[in-house]
C-alpha cells in the first residue's frame, strides 16, 4: 500500500472511531449518565482530533465540518453553557457527513448541508440548572467517557493509564535484574560449597546427600529464572510494542512542511518518503518532530537552489527531498537528503575560524571538520537570516533534541551525487535501553550504548597531551582526547590507577575516551526522569534503578561533547580565582609576543617577554617563573634548545613549557617531546583558548 | 422561560451557597488554629514539620549525587517508586551546629515529592498557630511560619517548596 492510501486507511478508522465515541456519549448524557460539562469537553476533545486528522489525510470539506463545530463547541465551553438537544443532534449530524466524505472521496452532498445549519444554528444553548451538579451523577461513569472501544479492533486508553503501565512494568524489570544478580551469587555459592566438599573426603562423604540436594535445587532455581528471563523479554518487547506508531503517520505534515517552505522561498521541491513497516515509540516520534522540520527546512532553504540556479547546472528544476527509515539494531536512522548545493566547506572554515572553533587537533579532512562544526550553536553560513532558517538556531537545536533522546545526528556529502545527507539515528524506543554500567568514585553511572563505541584500557605513561587535553593513542593510530567522567559529574577525582579503564564515546562525529574506575558490563536499563526540581541538570539525561538500592544517573553523552566548547571560557574564569603566576614568553616575532603577552593578560597572568631564547634562559635564571611559553624558531637560541637547557638546568627542570610554533609538522612535535616541553600549540591555528587551555593545565 | 425570574432564582441560590461555603471556612479556621507537627532536630536547631503536608518519614535511603548542584541538594533518591531529590535541610537553612542526617522527611509539594533531611524525630505535638512568635531573628525565617515558645521553628511547607532556587538551572 503506499503512503498516501495508508494515511488516508488512517484517517478513515480514526473518524469511524470518533463518530462512535461521539454517539456513545450522547447516549450517556441523554440517560443522564454523563455530567453536561463533561460531554462539552469530550466532544470537543473528538472534534478537535477529527479536525486534526482530516487535516492530515487532506480532506478539507469535512474539517470544515469539525472545525466549524470545535467552535460552536468552544464556545459553549467559554460561556459555560451546555448544547441542546437540536446542537447534539447536529453534531451527530456533522460527524456522520465527515464518515460519509472520508469513505468517499473527500466530498458529499451531506456536508454542505450540515455546514449551512451549523452555521444558522445560534446560541441556544442552555446553562445549567444551578440544582443540577455533577454530584448527582454516579461517580462510576466518570473517568469511563475517555475511553471507548469499537468495531475496529482498537481501543482508546488514557495515556495517563499507559503510562502508570509503564511505571509497573519499569518497577518489574529493575526487579528482575536484582534477581539476577542473586542467582549469579547463588551459583557462584554453589560452587564454592562443592570445592570445598571435594578438598575433604570425610566432610564429603558426610554432605554428599545435602550437597546433591543443593545442586539440584540451585539448577531448578536457574531453569525457572531462565524461563522468567525468556517472561521478561517478551514482556518487555510488548511494552515497547504498546507504544510504537508507524512513522506512514506523520508524512503529510512533512510533505506540508517542504511545500510551505519551498511555496515561501520561491523554490520548487519535492519530498518523497521510504518508512517501509518502521516503527518509533510515540515519545520518540513526537521528539523527533521538531528536529525532523528543522532539517526539511534547512533542506529546502540551504540545500537546494532555485530554478535559475539548478537551471544553470543542468539539473532538473524540481529539488529532491528525501526521507528514509531504516532499522539499525536498536536504533532506527532517519536519512534526510537533498539533491541541493551540498555544504561550502570554505565558507563553514571561515565561519568556524571566526567563531573560534577550529582548533589545530580539528584540522582534519574537510568532510570530517564540516561534520564536527556544523552543530555549533551560531553556526550558519546562510547570507542572510530568513524566516525559516540562518538564525544560528537549527542544526545545535537538532543535535541537542536528538542527543536528549539518547541519539546522535551526522551529516555526509551524498556519494557519486549533489548535495547532502543528514542522519539521524536513534532508539526506537525510549522505555527499556541498552547501556554500559560503568562505577566511578562510589558512584554507578549507566552510558547509553547508542554513544559507546568499545572499551579499552591504557596505562598511565603511554598518556600524552595536546592543547590542554590529555590525550592517548587510539587503536586505529589517531589521537583520542580523554575526560574523566568523575570531573564531568563534578566530583573528586581520584589519583589515577596504573593502568586507566577508558570507554570510547562517539557523537556520531567525534569520538573521546571516557575514563571511568571499573566497567561492570551490558546492561537493560529503565530510564526515569530525574526529579521535578532537577530536570534542567546539563549532562543527565535522568536515572535508572540497577538492583542496587542507589539509582545510577544515565549520562547525556552528546552533552559532553558539546560542553567542549565552553570549556575554555570555565578555565578562564577559573583562572582569575588564583593568585597571579608569572608566565614568561620567549618569541622573536612582535606581533605573537604582544598578542601571546595580552591573551595572558587578560586571562590574570602576569606576563614577562623575551625575543629569544638566550634571553629567556636569563630571564629564567634570574627570577622565578611558573611557566615558560617559547617560540620554536628564534635567533641565538631556538626553543628547542631553550627547552633542553631548562630541562638540564638544576633549579629550572621542572618548570612547565609550552611550545609555540608556525610550523605545522609532526616532526616538530616529536623534537619538541624529546627536548622535554609539555605542550606543543600551533601558531597557523592559533587561537586564545588553546592557550589558556594548555596554560591552566600545567599550571 | 422568564429571564428575569430566571436571574432571581439563580441569585439566590448562588448566595445561599456563599453562606454556606464562608460558615464552612470560619468552622475550619477555628480549628485550624491548632495543628499537629513532627518536631525534629537538624543541628542544634530543632524544626516543627506540619503533618498535614508530610507523607512519611524514613531512614536515610542510598542517595546518588547529582553533578551542578549546590551542596544543601544530597542527591536523588527512590521511596516507594517514587524519584525524589533529597535537600540538606541544615545547609538549606543554614542551621547552627554540624547536621548529622539520619531520616527524611517526605513532603509533597505541587510538583512532586521531595525529601528534607533531618537528624532525628524526637516526637509529635499540637501546636497553637496563634501562640507562634514571628521567625525573624531565626534560621530559616524565609520558610518559617513561625516560632514556638520553646524556640521550635515552624516551617512553612508550601512556602518552601514555592522558592525558585528550588528548581536547579
Amino acid at each position: 500500500m503506499n503512503q498516501d492510501a495508508e494515511m488516508t486507511e488512517v484517517v478513515r478508522r480514526e473518524v469511524g472511531e470518533a463518530l462512535d465515541e461521539l454517539l456513545g456519549l450522547t447516549d450517556k448524557l441523554t440517560q443522564g449518565n454523563l455530567p453536561p460539562e463533561q460531554f462539552v469537553r469530550d466532544a470537543f476533545r473528538i472534534f478537535h482530533n477529527t479536525k486534526g486528522a482530516l487535516h492530515l489525510g487532506g480532506f478539507p470539506a469535512p474539517e470544515k465540518i469539525a472545525h466549524a463545530v470545535e467552535d460552536k463547541l468552544s464556545e459553549l465551553r467559554a460561556a459555560g453553557q451546555v448544547p441542546g438537544p437540536d446542537l447534539i443532534d447536529l453534531m451527530e449530524q456533522a460527524m456522520s457527513a465527515c464518515v460519509y466524505a472520508v469513505e468517499g472521496d473527500g466530498t458529499h452532498p451531506e456536508l454542505s448541508l450540515v455546514l449551512n445549519k451549523l452555521l444558522a444554528h445560534d446560541h441556544e444553548g442552555k446553562s445549567p440548572e444551578p440544582g443540577l451538579l455533577s454530584a448527582e451523577v454516579p461517580r462510576e461513569s466518570e473517568g469511563a467517557s475517555p475511553e471507548a472501544s469499537n468495531a475496529h479492533g482498537t481501543i482508546r486508553i488514557e495515556s495517563e493509564r499507559l503510562d502508570r503501565l509503564m511505571d509497573l512494568g519499569s518497577e518489574y524489570l529493575a526487579q528482575y535484574s536484582r534477581l539476577r544478580r542473586q542467582r549469579g551469587q547463588l551459583r557462584e555459592f554453589s560452587d564454592r560449597f562443592s570445592a570445598l566438599l571435594k578438598r575433604d573426603p570425610k566432610l564429603k562423604l558426610l554432605l554428599q546427600g545435602a550437597a546433591q540436594d543443593f545442586e539440584s535445587f540451585v539448577r531448578t532455581e536457574e531453569q525457572e529464572l531462565r524461563r522468567v528471563a525468556q517472561l521478561t523479554a517478551d514482556f518487555d518487547r510488548a511494552m515497547r510494542e504498546v507504544r510504537m506508531q508507524p512513522l506512514g503517520g506523520v508524512v503529510s505534515q512533512l510533505r506540508r512542511i517542504v511545500a510551505e517552505s519551498a511555496r515561501d522561498l520561491n523554490k520548487k521541491a519535492h519530498l518523497s518518503t521510504d518508512f517501509g513497516e518502521v516503527e518509533l515509540d510515540r515519545e520518540v516520534l513526537d521528539a523527533l518532530r521538531e528536529p525532523l522540520i528543522h532539517l526539511l527546512r534547512n533542506a529546502v532553504d540551504h540545500g537546494l537552489e532555485t530554478e535559475e540556479e539548478r537551471a544553470l547546472k543542468k539539473k532538473v528544476p524540481r529539488g529532491e527531498v528525501q526521507v528514509r527509515a531504516r532499522v539499525a539494531g536498536a536504533n532506527v536512522e532517519l536519512l534526510v537528503s537533498d539533491d541541493g548545493r551540498g555544504i561550502d566547506v570554505q565558507k563553514v572554515k571561515k565561519r568556524a575560524k571566526a567563531l573560534g572553533l577550529l582548533t589545530a587537533v580539528q584540522q582534519e579532512n574537510d568532510v570530517d571538520f564540516v561534520d564536527r562544526v556544523l552543530f555549533f550553536p551560531g553556526l550558519s553560513t546562510a547570507d542572510k537570516v530568513s524566516n525559516y532558517s540562518g538564525r544560528g538556531v537549527g542544526l545545535d537545536v537538532v543535535r541537542s533534541r536528538v542527543s536528549e533522546l539518547g541519539g546522535t545526528v551526522s551529516v555526509k556529502a551524498n556519494e557519486g551525487a549533489e548535495g547532502v545527507t543528514f542522519t539521524l539515528s536513534v532508539p526506537a524506543s525510549v522505555v527499556s535501553l541498552r547501556g554500559l554500567s560503568v562505577t566511578s568514585g562510589k558512584n554507578t553511572y549507566v552510558l547509553p550504548n547508542s554513544h559507546v563505541e568499545r572499551t579499552l584500557r591504557v596505562r598511565a605513561e603511554e598518556l600524552g597531551s595536546a592543547e590542554g587535553s590529555t590525550i592517548m593513542k587510539s587503536p586505529e593510530g589517531a589521537p583520542l582526547r580523554l575526560r574523566w567522567l568523575s570531573t564531568e559529574m563534578r566530583r573528586p577525582r581520584q589519583d589515577d590507577p596504573a593502568v586507566l579503564q577508558v570507554v570510547v564515546v562517539s557523537d556520531g562525529n567525534q569520538r573521546l575516551g571516557l575514563v571511568v574506575d571499573e566497567v561492570q558490563g551490558d546492561t537493560t536499563y529503565v530510564i526515569k526522569r530525574l526529579p521535578w526540581n532537577l530536570r534542567k541538570i546539563p549532562g543527565v539525561i535522568g536515572a535508572t534503578h540497577q538492583g542496587d538500592s542507589a539509582l545510577a544517573l544515565v549520562i547525556d553523552l552528546g552533552h559532553i561533547f558539546r560542553e567542549q566548547g565552553s570549556l575554555g571560557e570555565h578555565r578562564i574564569k577559573k583562572a582569575e580565582k588564583q593568585a597571579k603566576r608569572r608566565v614568561l614568553v620567549a618569541d622573536d616575532s612582535l606581533t605573537s609576543r604582544i598578542l601571546e603577552r595580552n591573551i595572558l593578560l587578560e586571562a590574570g597572568y602576569d606576563v614577562t617577554v623575551q625575543e629569544d631564547g638566550q634571553r629567556a634562559l636569563a630571564a629564567l635564571e634570574a627570577s622565578d617563573f611558573d611557566l615558560l611559553v617559547s617560540d620554536v624558531q628564534m635567533p641565538h637560541m631556538d626553543g628547542l634548545e631553550l627547552t633542553r637547557r631548562v630541562r638540564a638546568h638544576p633549579r629550572l627542570a621542572r618548570l612547565p613549557i609550552i611550545l609555540v610554533t608556525s610550523l605545522d609538522r609532526p616532526e616538530d612535535l616529536e623534537n619538541g617531546a624529546q627536548a622535554g616541553a609539555d605542550e606543543y600549540i600551533i601558531k597557523g591555528q592559533f587561537d586564545q583558548e588553546a592557550l589558556l587551555r594548555a596554560v591552566s593545565r600545567l599550571l | 422561560m422568564d429571564m428575569k425570574a430566571a436571574n432571581a432564582r439563580k441569585q439566590r441560590v448562588l448566595e445561599e451557597r456563599a453562606e454556606l461555603l464562608a460558615r464552612a471556612l470560619r468552622e475550619s479556621e477555628d480549628s485550624g488554629d491548632r495543628i499537629e507537627v513532627a518536631l525534629c532536630t537538624v543541628g542544634s536547631e530543632v524544626f516543627a514539620l506540619p503533618l498535614e503536608h508530610l507523607r512519611e518519614i524514613v531512614p536515610l535511603p542510598a542517595l546518588t549525587p547529582v553533578p551542578s548542584c549546590p551542596d544543601w541538594v544530597l542527591g536523588i533518591t527512590h521511596v516507594r517508586g517514587n524519584l525524589m531529590s533529597v535537600l540538606h535541610l541544615g545547609r538549606f537553612c543554614g542551621t547552627k551546629g554540624e547536621s548529622d542526617p539520619q531520616q527524611i522527611a517526605v513532603v509533597e509539594g505541587a510538583s512532586g515529592p521531595i525529601g528534607l533531611s533531618v537528624d532525628a524525630v524526637t516526637s509529635c505535638r499540637h501546636i497553637k498557630l496563634s501562640e507562634l512568635t514571628s521567625a525573624d531573628e531565626r534560621v530559616g525565617r524565609r520558610v518559617a511560619l513561625g516560632v514556638t515558645r520553646d524556640l521550635s521553628v515552624v516551617l512553612d511547607i508550601p512556602a518552601l517548596l514555592n522558592l525558585p532556587e528550588l528548581v536547579i538551572e
